[in-house]
C-alpha cells in the first residue's frame, strides 16, 4: 500500500493554513460561509416540507391506537378548556396590573420568524442553522421558541444572513427551570441524545416522571417556556441530589419554523 | 471515476445527515458525513490523493455546517496522519475491522477538533452504536460501489 509521506502531509497542512488566512483576511469569511448561505432558502423549504411529511407518515404508524388516543385527547381537551377559561381571566387581570404598575409586557421585544434548515450532530454538538441573520436584527443570545411556546435554544453566533443556534439538548446549553405547578426548581442542562439533565434537585423535592418542566425566567431566557417532560427519576438516599432526565419537548413538535425573541 | 463516486457518496451523506434524517425521520444523531470523511482513507489507503479529496470534503462540510474555514480540515489532516501511522503497523482488510476503525477515527477526529479534549457525552451507547451501524452500512456500500481491482491503491 502506497502511504502518505511527511512532505505531502506538510504541503496539505500548509495549503489549508493558507486557505484559512486568505478566507479570514481577504474574503472576510465569505468562502467558509458560502455553503451555509447559498442554499439556505431552498434548504429551509425542503426541511419544512420533509418535516411535515415525516409527521404525516408517523401518524400512520400509530393508526391502530387512534380510537383510544382520540378518547384520551377528548378528556384532556376538556381539562384544557377549563384551564383556558382560568388563563383568560388571569391574563386580563395581569394586563390590568401591568398597566397599573407600569411594567412592560412579557415579550416586549421584537419577535422574528425564521426557519431551521440544518439540524445535525457534529463535532461541536448539534449543528443547527437558521435562515435569518444580523441583517434581520438577530443577535447572539436571542432565544428561539416554537409557535407552541416550546423552548428550542438560543442563537450561538449570528452571521449576516444566517445564524448558528445552540439547542436545548446541546451540552453547552443550560436554563433555570421549574416543575409546572410546583416549587421544585433546578437547572436543566443539555446531554445530547440523552435529552437534558435536571440538576440541583434535592432528595426532598417532589418530582415524578411525566411532570412538565418550564423555564423559570431566572436567567436570560423568558419564563413559562416548555423545556420538556420528566423522563426518568433516580432517588438514592445516600446522594444529596436526585438524578433527573428530561425529554425535550422540541422532539415532539415541528421545529422547521420558529420564532426568535430578541433580547 | 473514483472521485465522482466518492463525491456522490459524500453529497448523499451530507443531505441525509443534515436534512433528510432529522427532518423526515426526526433522527439527529447521525455521523454519516464524518464517517464518509475518514472511511476512504481507511478503505483504500492513506494516499495523498485520497487525503486531498478528504480535505475538499471537509471544506465543503464545514461550509455547509456554517463553521469557519479549516475547522474540520485541520482535524481531518491530523486524523489522516494517525491513520497513516496505524496503517504502517496494521494491515486492515476485513470489512468489520474497517468499520470499527472508522468509528475510532471519528473519535480521534473529535479529539483533534476539540484541541486535545473530548466531550464525554459522545461516549454514549446510542451514539456509539449508531456510528457502528452507519459504518457497517457504509463499508457495505463501498464494497458494492468500488471495484477492488481498479479502485484500490496498491
Amino acid at each position: 500500500m502506497k502511504n502518505l509521506g511527511i512532505k505531502t502531509l506538510f504541503f496539505l497542512f500548509m495549503t489549508v493554513l493558507a486557505g484559512i488566512f486568505i478566507d479570514r483576511y481577504f474574503f472576510d469569511r465569505k468562502i467558509s460561509n458560502f455553503g451555509a448561505t447559498m442554499f439556505r432558502n431552498q434548504a429551509s423549504y425542503l426541511f419544512s416540507g420533509l418535516e411535515s411529511s415525516g409527521f404525516f407518515f408517523s401518524g400512520f404508524v400509530g393508526f391502530g391506537n387512534i380510537v383510544l388516543e382520540n378518547d384520551a385527547l377528548r378528556k384532556e381537551n376538556m381539562g384544557f378548556l377549563s384551564r383556558l377559561a382560568d388563563y383568560e381571566d388571569i391574563k386580563k387581570e395581569n394586563e390590568f396590573l401591568r398597566k397599573a404598575l407600569n411594567i412592560s409586557p412579557r415579550f416586549n421585544n421584537k419577535i422574528v420568524y425564521a426557519n431551521i434548515y440544518r439540524f445535525q450532530l457534529g463535532p461541536d454538538g448539534y449543528d443547527v442553522l437558521l435562515n435569518k441573520g444580523t441583517e434581520n436584527g438577530i443577535a447572539d443570545g436571542d432565544v428561539i421558541i416554537t409557535e407552541e411556546g416550546v423552548l428550542v435554544g438560543r442563537i450561538e453566533k449570528a452571521y449576516v444572513d444566517f445564524a448558528r443556534a445552540l439547542v436545548v439538548s446541546d451540552t453547552d446549553f443550560s436554563v433555570t427551570a421549574n416543575v409546572l405547578n410546583s416549587d421544585t426548581a433546578g437547572i436543566a442542562r443539555g446531554a445530547l441524545d440523552q435529552g437534558l439533565y435536571f440538576d440541583l434537585i434535592v432528595q426532598s423535592d417532589l418530582i415524578k416522571e411525566g411532570d412538565v418542566i418550564v423555564s423559570s425566567g431566572m436567567d436570560m431566557i423568558p419564563p413559562a417556556l416548555i423545556v420538556g417532560t420528566v423522563d426518568y427519576v433516580e432517588t438514592k438516599d445516600t446522594d444529596l441530589f436526585k438524578k433527573v432526565k428530561i425529554k425535550p419537548a422540541m422532539d415532539k413538535v415541528k421545529i422547521g419554523r420558529v420564532l426568535i425573541i430578541k433580547n | 471515476m473514483i472521485n465522482l463516486k466518492l463525491l456522490l457518496i459524500f453529497a448523499a451523506g451530507l443531505a441525509l445527515d443534515g436534512l433528510i434524517l432529522p427532518a423526515f425521520f426526526g433522527f439527529k444523531e447521525s455521523f454519516l458525513s464524518l464517517l464518509i470523511l475518514v472511511m476512504p482513507v481507511l478503505y483504500m489507503g492513506s494516499t495523498g490523493r485520497l487525503i486531498a479529496y478528504g480535505i475538499v470534503f471537509a471544506l465543503i462540510s464545514e461550509s455547509w455546517r456554517g463553521l469557519n474555514f479549516g475547522d474540520m480540515a485541520i482535524p481531518f489532516l491530523f486524523t489522516a496522519a494517525v491513520i497513516n501511522l496505524i496503517q504502517h503497523f496494521l494491515d486492515i482488510k476485513y470489512a468489520y475491522l474497517i468499520a470499527l476503525m472508522s468509528v475510532m477515527s471519528v473519535y480521534i477526529f473529535l479529539f483533534f477538533y476539540a484541541h486535545g479534549s473530548i466531550n464525554t457525552a459522545y461516549f454514549d451507547p446510542v451514539i456509539g452504536l449508531t456510528m457502528i451501524l452507519e459504518a457497517l452500512i457504509l463499508v457495505f456500500i463501498f464494497n458494492v460501489i468500488f471495484n477492488k481491482q481498479t479502485d484500490y491503491v496498491s
